[in-house]
């Protein structure tokens, strides 16, 4: 070993030392039982989906189609809207979308926060 | 997922798809010097306070390991949730931690080869907190090598044996991994220095 080498080999062994000594690691029982809650936490822990941007970006063309066209439809005719079944329901499913934006949004930066 | 040399972002995917694999690669590799990490930040807290932050930062990287991105190392990632934690901490009790050194004694990284580290830089908590980043940021097999000589007292016989290579396949290896430490810790000091 050459002298450069041996330099280095005593600072990392010195850094080494000071850096992460016994001290400062964990008890083997905690260090134990810390793992299980873990393991608990990745097994109720529900895997995510990811949504490519292509998909979601038609999600919401279809639904922005959807309510101009419902819109345009009940804008013509109210009170036959309100008979015809079909428009009805997917009245409820538009109306269901845009209220669960907001909600999902609250979720999801709640989540992120508390991450 | 069995490989003990899984990037970052493999073990990630693994943790959160519930791979039990992937979290006792990530457990065995980082849960210690995340506790050291902390330990540095929070030196003069009870120790009990330091168990309980480090218990608390594992379950919030598990529950939030989808986020990574792969954009930091894991263990930076991990030390920037526990960071949060510490400082969490430090307003309940209205203390304040100072995570910068003097700017003299942070430019003796690249001394590192050079010349014997005076014993105030080694000791620093700064210092002592950038090793544990440094371990970190290493491959995994670079860093239980040097913890099993160098902090484990192991000698190179005893290390070859328990991983299965030759004397000189062992010191090779140690070598690397010495330079590994030397090129992350020069590194990472600049890092520090400029921000």
């Amino acid at each position: 070993m050459n002298k450069k080498d041996s330099i280095l080999e005593n600072n990392v062994q010195k850094l080494l030392q000071a850096g992460f000594p016994d001290s400062h690691k964990p008890d083997p029982g905690l260090r134990m039982e810390t793992y299980r809650q873990l393991q608990k936490q990745i097994k109720r822990h529900i895997p995510s989906y990811e949504f490519s941007n292509i998909v979601l970006g038609l999600l919401c063309g279809l639904l922005l189609l959807l309510m101009t066209w419902t819109g345009l439809i009940v804008s013509g005719d109210l009170a036959k809207t309100l008979n015809n079944f079909p428009i009805l329901v997917m009245e409820g499913i538009l109306l269901l979308n845009l209220v669960s934006i907001p909600i999902s949004g609250y979720l999801i930066v709640k989540r992120s926060r508390h991450a | 997922m069995t490989n003990e040399e899984l990037s970052d972002l493999d073990l990630a995917r693994g943790v959160s798809n519930g791979d039990e694999e992937a979290l006792k690669s990530l457990y065995d590799v980082y849960a210690d010097l995340l506790f050291a990490y902390i330990k540095h930040l929070l030196s003069e807290a009870p120790r009990v306070a330091v168990e309980d932050i480090w218990q608390e930062t594992l379950l919030s990287t598990i529950r939030g390991m989808s986020s990574f991105r792969g954009d930091s190392r894991l263990f930076t990632w991990m030390c920037g949730i526990a960071k949060r934690k510490v400082a969490d901490y430090r307003r309940q009790r209205k203390t304040s931690i100072n995570l910068n050194c003097s700017t003299a004694m942070n430019n003796l990284g690249y001394l590192i080869d050079k010349d014997v580290l005076p014993e105030d830089y080694v000791l620093q908590q700064a210092t002592r907190r950038h090793v544990v980043e440094v371990l970190g940021s290493i491959r995994p097999k670079y860093q239980k090598i040097l913890i099993q000589r160098y902090i484990n007292g192991s000698s190179v016989e005893e290390i070859a044996k328990s991983i299965g290579k030759s004397y000189k396949a062992t010191e090779s290896l140690l070598s690397r991994a010495r330079q590994a430490f030397k090129s992350s810790f020069i590194k990472l000091s600049k890092e520090e220095r400029d921000e």
